[in-house]
């Protein structure tokens, strides 16, 4: 405890929001931001007396109650989540969080060490990079070296230290070479502030970490900032102090030219000084200087308008919050609140890459970006109908992580089916994820429907029945009211999804059926089917039931068997039999069923047609399919239907539907087609 | 902390934001500034 009175923290909050030139209403909210927080006020009572844009600012940054959750950690990422939310919103609900936080941070000695500790740690993980995300340099080096104190005493202190003892030298140093680039750039006629400034403590340590040197081995303790009037004159500095120095070879940086992706801009250059020693030169405009300072706080500005001669404040330059905006889209499916954590942090801490389009456009993607995260960040439709990539003018897979400066086209179909499900294992943007995902919501809604009703359809089948005997509207309706589904399309995309059985929807539209067929006696049908005489009269399929003439059977469509395979009847309610190879899939569940399996055979004499399908693997070649044909139509069999698709490694998978008299002229095709350049596998299906 | 980091009070906030932006209105400022310090001065938190 400060043991000041409470007002003084929020004027000082406002203060340092005054500073980033913030409008009226901030600053309001700067004032009451913990009014609803610590005191009886709530945001009504805001909204009443400050307007909407006071209250929810204020809103943004109230914590949550207490009690809804059950730990302190998920509580505080709650709480996280809430304040990213507001701030997606309205930005300046996070520049008030900022400046709360950085006036808390140096006010922190009247905490205890436990509390010094968990503060800094958390300005350093979240909101430090934060401010850095955002642009505002002035506040992310005073949060950082603030923390830096707290969590790291003795190193601090002995980089301050270290510091005040060459102080005087460097001093003069750095005023020589001031003086010196001043006169040249007046001699050009370049207008310019020349300033020198010591490097922030934390930078200080971290180069010292970074390069496993000490505090004497840096040279470049100080800096030099050129501001000058325009971009031409930018560059006009840049080539005095190039030929007065010679700069250090990989420390030149083009930040005007590829802005960073907080707005950033600058120049900066390391160069060798007199007796070898370097130091860093930053050049650029006043107006870039400002947004270097304010990040995104420069962007809102005020409009008068003319007419009615009201103000009225605006967002400039929007779209730099569109990563935020992106991953708030993104997290908005997150249920899980420490998966919101790890992305928030992973966004902050992006590096990020800098690559070209084939027409010379600069696209800032995050580090280990793939050609399809800069098919998203070109446009949606472009992500969604890539085909491919060429990277360098070399076809390239569209997983290759892109290095800076590589120049990558991205080729597209109109015929494109659309994203796979992994690409979302290989992007890095949350922009592309978040495409990606909306994709699937709403392709896959589609898919599912389609899927659902194939799935119902053939679970109709199976039971011997028509979708007609069992989809009366009013029969649907109670199915649809008993699931709590809006429509039918819902209830199919829910069993596509695989989110309720078919057999549940089939359950209940079965008890509407039995109820007008006055339950019909299913019992007294099967016993009558066992019990009649032995005839061995074969159907029209070619099977013969056992001790049955006359009677329905159906080849099911599940295993499509053949004269030779092993099969078994399934006495279905009033549809006859249903004859299965043994090895169908779903004859397990059918055995189970003891009293309805029937013996059935092949006659001798069947001689008919009957459909089968197969499956060919091959790595996929041209002309593959066109041999798979000849093959199949030189050996005189008929095609029914084919379908082919080719896997991203290549593979080839066709599928032949046939029309085939027995097995023997199955194994036939088989191994014929085994026997064509590049197939590996043919296989009946199941 | 640097002395022109710090307010000596809501005269040097409203000071500040005027030259910065002169669009603002100090009344508004004023007026938050008055029910803030009221609120807080009547909650069981007064202190820091």
């Amino acid at each position: 405890m400060s043991g000041e009175p409470y007002i003084i923290h929020p004027v000082q909050v406002a203060y340092i929001l005054a500073g980033l030139e913030l409008d009226t209403d901030t600053l309001c909210a700067a004032l009451l931001h913990d009014v609803v927080e610590d005191t009886d006020t709530t945001n009504e009572d805001l909204v009443k007396e400050f307007g909407e844009s006071v209250a929810e600012m204020v809103s943004g940054v109230t914590k949550l109650g207490k009690l809804q959750y059950t730990t302190k950690e998920e509580q505080q990422v709650e709480n996280y989540r809430k304040m990213f939310l507001a701030m997606g919103k309205d930005i300046r609900v996070i520049l008030i969080k900022l400046a709360d936080r950085l006036h808390n941070m140096r006010t922190l000695k009247y905490l205890s060490r436990d509390r010094q500790i968990a503060n800094s740690k958390e300005t350093m993980d979240l909101y430090a990079p934060l401010a850095n995300r955002l642009g505002i340099y002035s506040l992310k080096w005073e949060l950082e070296d603030l923390a830096f104190k707290y969590l790291y005493p003795d190193e601090f202190h002995e980089i301050v230290k270290g510091l005040d003892k060459k102080r005087d030298e460097r001093l003069a140093f750095i005023d020589m070479i001031m003086e010196e680039i001043r006169k040249q750039l007046k001699n050009a006629r370049i207008n310019a502030e020349v300033t020198g400034r010591a490097k922030h403590i934390y930078s200080i340590y971290r180069k010292m970490q970074r390069d496993n040197s000490t505090l004497d081995q840096i040279y470049d303790l100080f800096a030099l900032r050129i501001l000058v009037n325009n971009v031409r004159d930018c560059y006009a500095a840049l080539g005095i102090v190039h030929d007065l120095y010679t700069p250090m070879p990989g420390r030149f940086k083009d930040y005007i030219s590829v802005p960073k992706k907080n707005m950033y801009q600058s120049i900066h250059t390391t160069l060798i000084g007199p007796k070898g020693t370097p130091f860093e030169v930053q050049i650029r405009t006043w107006e870039m200087h400002r947004t270097a300072e304010f990040g995104i706080a420069a962007h809102w500005a005020y409009k008068e308008q003319s007419n009615k001669g009201k103000k009225k404040a605006v967002i400039v330059k929007e779209d730099k919050l569109a990563w935020l905006r992106e991953t708030l889209e993104w997290q908005k499916d997150t249920e899980n609140p420490d998966e919101f954590m790890n992305t928030l942090k992973k966004e902050l801490f992006e590096d990020e890459v800098h690559v070209f389009t084939p027409k010379g456009d600069i696209k800032v993607l995050p580090r280990g970006s793939t050609p399809i995260d800069l098919a998203y960040a070109i446009h949606e439709q472009v992500g969604h109908k890539m085909i491919g990539a060429k990277i360098n003018s070399k076809m390239m897979p569209i997983i290759t992580k892109l290095n800076n400066g590589d120049i990558v086209e991205i080729i597209t179909s109109d015929s494109a089916k659309g994203p796979s499900r992994d690409w979302l294992k290989f992007v890095k943007s949350s922009g592309a994820k978040t495409r990606i995902q909306q994709w699937f919501k709403k392709a896959q809604r589609a898919e599912n429907i389609e899927k659902g009703k194939e799935i119902l359809e053939k679970d109709i089948k199976k039971i011997g029945m028509k979708h007609s005997d069992l989809f009366k509207p009013e029969w649907v309706q109670i199915a649809l009211d008993r699931y709590k589904y809006n429509s039918v399309d819902d209830m199919y995309a829910s069993i596509g999804f695989g989110a309720i059985s078919a057999a549940k929807i089939l359950a209940r539209l079965l008890e509407e059926y039995k109820k007008e067929h006055k339950e019909e006696d299913l019992e007294k049908t099967i016993s009558e089917l066992a019990n009649k005489k032995t005839i061995t009269k074969p159907s029209k399929t070619g099977v013969v039931v056992e001790g049955i003439d006359n009677c329905l059977v159906k080849l099911s469509k599940c295993c499509n068997p053949l004269p030779g395979d092993q099969i078994i009847g399934y006495i279905t309610k009033g549809r006859g039999v249903s004859v299965h190879r043994t090895d169908c899939v779903n004859v397990k569940e059918l055995i189970s069923e003891d009293n309805r399996i029937i013996d059935v055979y092949w006659a001798n004499e069947a001689k008919s047609h009957y459909s089968v399908e197969i499956t060919v693997y091959a790595n996929d070649r041209q002309g593959l399919l066109s041999d798979v044909i000849k093959e199949v139509t030189s050996a005189k069999f008929n095609i029914l239907g084919v379908n082919t698709k080719t896997t991203k490694e290549r593979i080839a998978i066709i599928e032949v539907t046939l029309e085939l008299e027995n097995l023997d002229e199955l194994n036939k095709v088989i191994n014929t087609l085994k026997r064509i350049e590049s197939v590996y596998e043919v296989k009946r299906n199941k | 902390m640097k002395e022109d980091t710090v307010a000596k009070g809501i005269e040097d906030v409203i000071k500040l934001a005027k030259e910065k932006n002169r669009h603002i209105d100090s009344r508004k400022v004023m007026k938050a500034y008055n029910y803030a310090k009221a609120k807080h001065r009547r909650s069981k938190k007064n202190v820091r």
